[in-house]
C-alpha cells in the first residue's frame, strides 16, 4: 500500500464518526482536501486534525440539521433531547437508590413480595429497569433524529408515544421523587409535541419534492463494458457515492450481465442492492428504485454523470486521438 | 470568514482554507472537519449553496457560492463591524485629544 492510499483509509476510518446521510453527500469532497492538505509522504493523520474531525462529526450527529428558519422544530428537536437528559439522569438516580428497594415498594399482581422473594427476583427487577429507561432514552433519541430529518412519521409516532405515555401514567401512584421526574417528563413530552404540530413545523415535514428529480430525465442507458480486472465485481457508474447505480457481468448461469443499484458497506466493498435485467426496461426501473431510496442519491449521479459528460466532451475536443 | 471568503464568487473546499488564511493574514487555519461543519450549517441555513461540481483527478470538488440570503447577512454582518470600529476609532481619537 502507497504511503497515500494508507493515509486515506487512516481518513476514510476518522470520517466514520460523520452522520451517514453527511457522509454519503459530503464524505468524498472532504477527503480530497484532506488529501490536498496532506504533506508529501503523510502515511498518518495529523493528531489535531483528527480531533477536529472526531469533534465536528460528533458534534454533527448531535445536532440534527435544521434551518434556523425552521424555529418551532428546532425547539421540539431540543425539547426531546432535554426529555432523552432527563431520562438519563431518572436511570442515574435510580441507580444509586437501588440500595433502597425493598419488598415494601414492589407489588406484583396484587401481592406483596417477601424479602426472600425479592432478593431473588432482584437481579431481573434490576436489569428490567435498566433496559426499559435505555429504551426510553433511545426513543427520545431517535424521535429527536428523526424529525430533525423532517420525516413526517416522526411526528406522528412522538405524538403516538405521548399519548401512550400519558395513559400509562394516568393509572399508576407513584412516590413523590417518581412522580416529579414523571411530570417533568411529560411536560417536556406536551411541549414537544405542541412545537411539532404548530403551522409552523409543517412546512418542514411537507414530503421533499421527490416530483423534482423523478420528473429529471432518466439519463442514458450506459453501455455495459467488460472489465478485465473485477469481471465479477458491482461496476458503479459513479463512484464515491452511496447508494449508486451500475452494472454487474455475472457469469451465463447466474443470469448474465444486469443492472443494479449499489451500496457501499460498511468495510467499503461494493454490494449489489437490486438486480434488474440489462435491457433499457431494466435500466429505467434500476433508476426508478435509486429515485425511491435516495432521491439526493440520484441527484448526485445525476449531477456527477453530467459533469463527467462535459469534462470528457473537453477531453475529446483537445485530444481528438486520446482513447483510439 | 467563511462567508467572506464566497463573497467574489464560487470557491471549493479547499480554496476556501487558503483564502481565510490569506484574508486573516495566516491568524485562522481552517481545519476540513470545522469547515465541512460549518459549511453543512450555513446550507441548511441558505446562506450558501452549491454552485457546481467537479471532478478532479478522479476526486468529486464542489464549489459553493453565497445565496442572496447570504449576501445579505454579510452585508449586514460588515456594516455592523465598520459602525463598532468607527465608534472606537471616534472615542479613541477623542480620549487622545483629551491626553494632549
Amino acid at each position: 500500500m502507497t504511503d497515500q492510499e494508507h493515509l486515506e483509509r487512516a481518513y476514510r476510518r476518522l470520517l466514520a464518526f460523520y452522520p451517514r446521510a453527511f457522509r454519503q453527500e459530503s464524505g468524498p469532497e472532504i477527503l480530497a482536501v484532506l488529501m490536498t492538505c496532506a504533506r508529501d509522504g503523510q502515511r498518518r493523520p495529523g493528531r489535531a486534525e483528527s480531533a477536529d474531525l472526531i469533534r465536528s462529526g460528533l458534534w454533527l450527529r448531535l445536532h440534527p440539521s435544521v434551518p434556523r428558519s425552521a424555529r418551532t422544530v428546532r425547539a421540539a428537536v431540543q425539547l426531546m433531547y432535554a426529555g432523552a437528559a432527563v431520562s438519563v439522569v431518572k436511570l442515574m438516580i435510580g441507580l444509586s437508590a437501588i440500595g433502597n428497594l425493598n419488598a415494601y415498594h414492589l407489588t406484583v399482581g396484587g401481592h406483596q413480595l417477601t424479602a426472600a422473594q425479592l432478593s431473588h427476583w432482584r437481579p431481573v427487577i434490576i436489569t428490567a429497569a435498566i433496559a426499559i429507561n435505555l429504551a426510553v432514552v433511545a426513543l427520545w433519541l431517535w424521535m429527536a433524529r428523526a424529525a430533525g430529518q423532517g420525516r413526517n412519521w416522526a411526528r406522528i409516532a412522538s405524538t403516538v408515544l405521548f399519548g401512550l405515555a400519558t395513559l400509562g401514567w394516568a393509572g399508576k401512584n407513584h412516590g413523590a421523587a417518581a412522580l416529579l421526574f414523571q411530570l417533568l417528563t411529560w411536560l417536556i413530552g406536551a411541549a414537544a409535541v405542541w412545537q411539532l404540530w404548530r403551522p409552523a413545523s409543517s412546512a418542514f415535514f411537507k414530503p421533499h419534492d421527490l416530483a423534482q428529480v423523478t420528473s429529471a430525465a432518466i439519463p442514458a442507458m450506459p453501455a455495459i463494458r467488460p472489465n478485465d480486472q473485477a469481471a465479477a465485481m458491482p461496476q458503479p457508474l459513479v463512484d464515491g457515492i452511496s447508494p449508486t447505480i451500475g452494472w454487474q457481468i455475472r457469469p451465463p448461469d447466474k443470469g448474465g450481465p444486469a443492472f443494479l443499484t449499489i451500496r457501499r458497506s460498511g468495510l467499503g466493498g461494493l454490494k449489489a442492492v437490486e438486480t434488474f435485467p440489462a435491457t433499457q426496461e431494466g435500466w429505467a426501473n434500476a433508476w426508478q428504485s435509486l429515485i425511491e431510496k435516495h432521491p439526493g442519491a440520484a441527484a448526485q449521479v445525476l449531477a456527477a454523470l453530467q459533469a463527467r459528460d462535459a469534462e470528457l466532451a473537453i477531453r475529446i475536443r483537445h485530444e481528438p486521438l486520446a482513447g483510439t | 470568514m467563511i462567508l467572506t471568503a464566497l463573497a467574489d464568487g464560487s470557491q471549493h473546499g479547499y480554496g476556501i482554507i487558503t483564502d481565510v488564511a490569506e484574508i486573516s493574514g495566516g491568524r485562522v487555519r481552517l481545519r476540513p472537519g470545522t469547515l465541512y461543519t460549518a459549511l453543512d450549517r450555513l446550507r441548511v441555513d441558505g446562506l450558501i449553496g452549491v454552485d457546481r461540481e467537479e471532478i478532479v483527478d478522479g476526486r468529486l470538488r464542489r464549489y459553493y457560492r453565497l445565496t442572496p440570503a447570504g449576501t445579505k447577512l454579510l452585508a449586514a454582518e460588515a456594516a455592523r463591524l465598520q459602525a463598532d470600529a468607527a465608534v472606537a476609532l471616534t472615542r479613541l481619537k477623542l480620549a487622545g485629544g483629551m491626553a494632549t
